[in-house]
């Protein structure tokens, strides 16, 4: 199986920021120790070119993303302080996914070891989400003529408002070609969830038989009335019990399952399958655990899909014929720091009106 | 809700002559209260806003604020979208994770600058200090002031404007200029 990723997916953030930057390179060095990816599989992708950001994207937004003008809330509300590093960052996990799609178009399976930021808007970062890789690639692949319809299965525990929000045009299916399907924890963030083509929320505290009972029937339908050229799977793993953010209960075991059935029924369907990670944030730290080790356990979560995949597909598929690239220099310093200051006026402190 | 909340409280000791407050628990119609790491992870991932709750044990009027005040369906409402609420004990030995460091509530409490409780203390997701509000409030002033700072209302408007415009209904800017500017006459029509 060959899978888009890059050192340069790894970018700093400010210390103990609650986004496991380090699952990234974590989950290469692991797939890779395992045997699940050769590293000749490993295909490096440059930054995607503004112009395909574009087909997404407002020129406003991009604009701002380049120049670091983004404002306080702006960036607040994308979860991830504004760093050059990071934007570079994003436009190649946009290509990585680029890339896999295109590999699973040609292998039977791909992915990318970073993508599925499904939170992202045109004009707006959100939720740890800069740039919709998923909705860029997939208006590329369009564009080009690879594909004419695709399914986003989005198991994500969070709802793919960014992505629905880009195909909500397509909710009269088949008009823009890309059906979105999202099962999520209803009461969990976003707030508010713009309409995917098909939205199933799931109660908070939903467990392994309930959530595979959901899921059993609905793959196949959707596949049946999608009739897609290509699946799109983002498979976060943030539905594990004792996920950060999660809400719901999976099992370790139940998430195997759950990717273990998603890529025999896509592979059986004979869809080409292109793997995502989406969100992932593991476990509670225990006093004195380093952050690494956070970032590993997430790691070894998203590792799942891969191992089930490379499972259901054999180690056939996707022999190299591209070769990784360097990477690239050291990262920019992060912008925000931590600031504590207990004085001042009791209310308000910030900026006491003129 | 708040005789129930008493009632337990009562229930609880039944060997006191005289009930005494115990503001460390807390009543059964909460918000989702969360840890420290988790509130600023969630504050991170969801935009929101770090609301952080002093209060001490003893504490009379932080008991009534827990009763009056958190149990309101109206600020429940707000603080789930907006909120990521945490309690700290400010008197507490326990260590907790604040940011890069790892401080007692007591320690952190000290930093905050908190003098008295209860007192709501509002954080940004990279740890620096919005605002605070000490002391007691009804719950459609506390309601306000979760709405003030995040609007970001204290950059253009004083507190007690903000609140007055919400209580008229008029927007901001009307309410404002009420104050600011005599009404014009009308200018003739071009
Ligand atoms: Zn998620």
């Amino acid at each position: 199986m060959r899978v888009s990723y890059h050192p340069g997916y790894v970018v700093p953030l400010p210390p103990r920021h609650a986004f496991p930057m380090a699952k990234f390179s974590a989950l290469h060095d692991l797939l890779i120790a395992e045997g699940v990816i050769r590293p000749e599989g490993v295909v490096a992708p440059r930054e995607a070119d503004w112009g395909d950001l574009l087909l997404v994207h407002t020129t406003r937004y991009l604009d701002a993303l380049a120049t670091g003008t983004l404002t306080r809330q702006e960036e607040r509300r994308m979860g991830l302080p504004w760093s050059e590093a990071l934007v570079t960052r994003s436009r190649r996990a946009v290509q990585g996914t680029i890339n896999a799609m295109t590999m699973a178009l040609l292998d039977g399976v791909a992915g990318n070891l970073a993508g599925g930021t499904h939170h992202a808007m045109p004009d707006h970062g959100e939720g740890f989400c800069v740039l919709n890789d998923v909705a860029v690639a997939l208006r590329v692949l369009q564009r080009s003529g690879w594909l004419r319809r695709a399914l986003v299965l989005d198991l994500d525990v969070h709802q793919g408002n960014g992505t629905a929000h880009v195909f909500g045009g397509d909710r009269a299916w088949p008009a823009g070609g890309v059906y979105t399907v999202s099962v999520h924890g209803a009461n969990n963030y976003p707030f508010r969830k713009p309409p995917s083509t098909r939205d199933v929320g799931l109660p908070d505290g939903t467990g392994d038989d309930a959530y595979l009972a959901t899921l059993s029937p609905l793959l196949p339908e959707v596949l049946a009335e999608a009739d897609p050229d290509l699946v799109v799977y983002l498979g976060g793993v943030d539905v594990v019990a004792d996920d950060r953010f999660g809400r719901l209960a999976l099992t370790r075991a139940g998430l195997a399952a759950r990717d273990r059935f998603v890529c025999e029924t896509v592979r059986d369907a004979g869809v080409p399958l292109c793997l995502l990670l989406s969100g992932g944030y593991a476990a509670r730290r225990a006093p004195g655990q380093a952050p690494k080790t956070l970032a590993r356990q997430t790691a070894d979560l998203h590792a799942t899909m891969y191992r089930q995949a490379a499972a259901v597909y054999g180690d056939d598929s996707g022999r190299t014929n591209l070769t990784p690239t360097p990477s690239t220099g050291p990262a920019a310093e992060p912008r925000l720091g931590m600031a504590m200051d207990g004085s001042g006026p009791a209310f308000p402190l910030r900026r006491p009106p003129a | 809700m708040i005789r129930s909340a008493l009632l337990a409280l009562a229930l609880a000791l039944p060997l006191a002559g005289q009930a005494q407050v115990d503001a460390s628990i807390v009543p059964e119609d909460a918000p989702d209260w969360l840890t420290m790491e988790d509130a600023i992870a969630t504050a991170q991932g969801e935009d929101k806003i770090v609301l952080v709750y002093g209060y001490a044990a003893w504490c009379g009027y932080c008991a009534r604020f827990d009763a009056d005040v958190f149990t309101d369906d109206a600020v429940q409402a707000y603080l789930a979208e907006n909120y990521a609420p945490v309690r700290l004990d400010i008197e507490g030995a326990d260590s907790l994770q604040f940011f890069d460091a790892r401080v007692t509530g007591r320690e952190l409490g000290g930093a905050m600058g908190i003098s008295g409780t209860p007192s709501n203390v509002f954080v940004d997701t990279d740890g620096s200090l919005i605002t605070k509000l000490p002391g007691y409030t009804d719950p459609e002033t506390f309601l306000y002031a979760l709405q003030y700072v995040r609007e970001e209302a204290y950059e253009t408007t004083p507190f007690d404007q903000f609140i007055a415009a919400r209580r008229t209904g008029l927007s901001l800017e009307q309410a404002m200029g009420d104050l600011v500017a005599p009404p014009r006459e009308e200018t003739e029509a071009q």
